[in-house]
């Protein structure tokens, strides 16, 4: 019974919810159950919310040097609730524009959040730094695409590159030439081919109008890794998450997948 | 530095912003006309009401306001602000919009069978034909017949991870994502706490589990207890544990850090649907030296997932972990006819490609042409 009778249920509604889907002249009973989901979710808050400040209470009652922060959570909780309250109380709605408590939202709650989105800057580039370690053939490919859609997308990136690029066959050119001194034959003679190509490709980029042009090129190309291979590879995944979002659903409507169950 | 000072304070205002119902939302739209302006405000009052709403804030020159109620009469209003955020300038009301009533809507539509809405057919006959498939899959399986999946490295790796924690002595922290038990996602994502509940009572190390739905909290509740009943051992159940955060995104980020960081966990599950929060979570976790496992069906924080842990589950395998967990053939029987549904939608988009590729280049004509030549010329 503990578990046929949420099977049962979860059917009923389930089933239901598809037929509101391809009926839509029955769409106020499906926002009935939309609405009956917002009253249980409101109850479930106050769990959510009982949960939260019995845990604090526990550990401000433990005592520690950790217990500050219960005392931070507790005392800003029930200061928030009775600035609401009042503002509520004074102005008819707490974000009225001339409420106080929209102050404290803007000036106060706003700023906190935006600190911690801030901080995604400095997380993501510790994460690219070790992703873009190019210790495999996927990793540079990674590295490469991600260098060109940078430049691509920030100011004077194409220059930059430009200037990145000279650098970089410069540098690979004066070593293989530099090599080259170290080998006799055949094996010096290829160096030195090699070492001119690198420094070669490089002449035509010093008449401006063609450095200008490929300088140019990368936004235009940064686009296109992003239209084209990025787009195709988030599709296929879109496809396999639609796939095994209905699979998915039918297996827990039906009752073959109960292992979110008691 | 003086006119520099003025042009800071004063904008000029939008004139009147003008509104249009589309699907059941008001798109509210209207022309910068300083370039100053730092932000928009928009609020609304209801038709016949004194009480003014404000619906959000935004720096572009729109914002759509999904709140309406049919059949009420909407005004709207955009208050610009000067660059330093506190003076600020309002337009007048824009011209009432009204929401029209769901039946008015339905009388428009098309039906088939008198019933179903003609747009969302093609979906039905989707449905019809992946469900023929689901259930000719499953029979399969429940006849005996051997079903094989491939291995997936991240499911593998939670015994792994819930071992290493045992030998460190630390507890494991599993981190919901953010939507609720409506999404399949968050439910696929209570199967493996079960399972990994069953793990954590096998070692008797703890268990903590951060919430931001209230929902998702109690069913959490029920599942690990549940997962450690199954172990035999409910006695390392913790309540406290099991604990609910926020609904707020970074303010939910920030409390999963602050547990990540004093309880130095060995091993950290990211398992849900993410957005941008991912990555400050997931880089936490790599900070302190946990073995982290992420899964997850939101394609865009995918890239962020596999950078920063050492596992990941990608889109469909969230969805398939339970029945692999499971090890129940008949579960795993169903998967099967996702790949099939797959080979069928490649094969229907390289069709057409084709076609679309053939009528761009007028080929299609000249093929018609010749059907109807050849067709002709045969005496048809």
């Amino acid at each position: 019974m503990q578990t046929t009778l949420p099977v049962l249920l979860t059917f009923i509604m389930g089933t239901f919810m598809i037929l509101m889907f391809f009926m839509p002249q029955f769409a106020n009973a499906e926002s009935l159950a939309t609405r009956w989901t917002t009253i249980v979710w409101g109850f479930a808050l106050l769990l959510g919310i009982d949960s939260l400040i019995l845990g604090h209470l526990r550990k401000i009652r433990k005592g520690g040097a950790q217990s500050i922060h219960s005392w931070g959570l507790i005392i800003a909780f029930f200061a928030t609730l009775l600035w609401g309250f009042f503002a509520w109380w004074k102005y008819g709605n707490p974000f009225a524009p001339q409420s106080s408590f929209l102050w404290m939202f803007r000036y106060v709650y706003l700023p906190l959040d935006a600190t911690m989105f801030a901080l995604l800057a400095f997380f993501i580039a510790s994460a690219a730094y070790r992703a873009f370690r190019a210790r495999s053939m996927e990793s540079t490919l990674l590295l490469i695409a991600a260098t060109i859609v940078m430049m691509g997308r920030v100011p004077l990136g194409g220059a930059v590159f430009v200037a990145f690029f000279v650098a970089f066959m410069l540098m690979i050119g004066t070593y293989m030439l530099y090599e080259s001194t170290r080998y006799t034959g055949f094996d010096r003679f290829i160096r030195i081919i090699i070492g001119l190509l690198f420094i070669g490709v490089l002449i035509p980029l010093m008449n401006p109008s063609y450095a200008k042009s490929f300088a140019n090129f990368i936004p235009g190309f940064a686009d296109w890794v992003m239209q084209v291979p990025n787009t195709a590879g988030q599709r296929g995944i879109a496809l396999g998450l639609l796939l095994g979002g209905i699979a998915f659903s039918l297996r827990v409507l039906f009752g073959i997948e109960r292992g979110y169950l008691r | 530095m003086n006119l520099f000072f003025i042009a800071q304070v004063f904008v000029i205002p939008v004139e009147q912003p003008s509104v249009r119902v589309e699907d059941g939302k008001a798109i509210v739209s209207w022309t910068r006309v300083d370039t100053s302006v730092s932000k928009y405000d928009v609020y609304r009052k209801v038709e016949g009401e004194e009480n003014i709403v404000r619906i959000g804030e935004t720096k572009d020159t729109f914002l759509i306001d999904t709140t309406l109620i049919p059949g009420k009469t909407y005004r709207y209003m955009v208050r610009s602000f000067a660059p330093d955020d506190s003076t600020f300038v309002d337009s007048r009301w824009s011209q009432p919009v009204t929401l029209q009533q769901k039946q008015e809507q339905a009388e428009k539509r098309q039906y088939i069978l008198g019933v179903i809405a003609r747009e969302r057919f093609p979906v039905l006959i989707f449905l019809l034909f992946f469900g023929f498939l689901f259930f000719y899959y499953y029979n399969q399986a429940r006849m005996g017949k051997e079903i094989f999946i491939r291995r997936l490295a991240g499911l593998d790796a939670i015994d792994e991870a819930v071992g290493r924690s045992t030998e460190m002595g630390k507890p494991v922290v599993f981190v919901h994502g953010l939507t609720g038990l409506d999404d399949p996602t968050t439910i696929s994502a209570i199967a493996i706490l079960k399972y990994i509940a069953k793990k954590v009572a096998m070692y008797e190390i703890d268990l903590i589990v951060p919430n931001t739905d209230p929902l998702v909290l109690l069913a959490s509740k029920e599942a690990v207890k549940e997962g450690m009943l199954e172990a035999g051992r409910p006695d390392v159940y913790r309540e406290e544990n099991i604990m609910f955060l926020t609904t707020q995104q970074f303010g939910y980020a920030a409390g999963v850090n602050g547990i990540l960081v004093r309880e130095r966990p060995g091993a950290t599950f990211f398992m849900g649907y993410f957005y941008a929060e991912s990555l400050v979570m997931a880089e936490t976790a790599y900070s302190i030296g946990s073995i982290s496992i992420a899964g997850t069906t939101a394609i865009t924080q995918l890239p962020f997932f596999i950078a920063a842990c050492d596992y990941t589950l990608i889109g469909e395998e969230m969805y398939a972990a339970s029945a692999y967990l499971s090890r129940n053939p008949v579960e795993i029987g169903t998967i099967k006819s996702e790949d099939v549904a797959k080979v069928v939608l490649i094969f229907a988009i390289v069709v057409g490609v084709i076609l679309a590729s053939l009528s761009q280049l007028g080929i299609a004509e000249h093929l018609y042409e010749a059907y109807k030549a050849l067709w002709s010329a045969t005496g048809g």
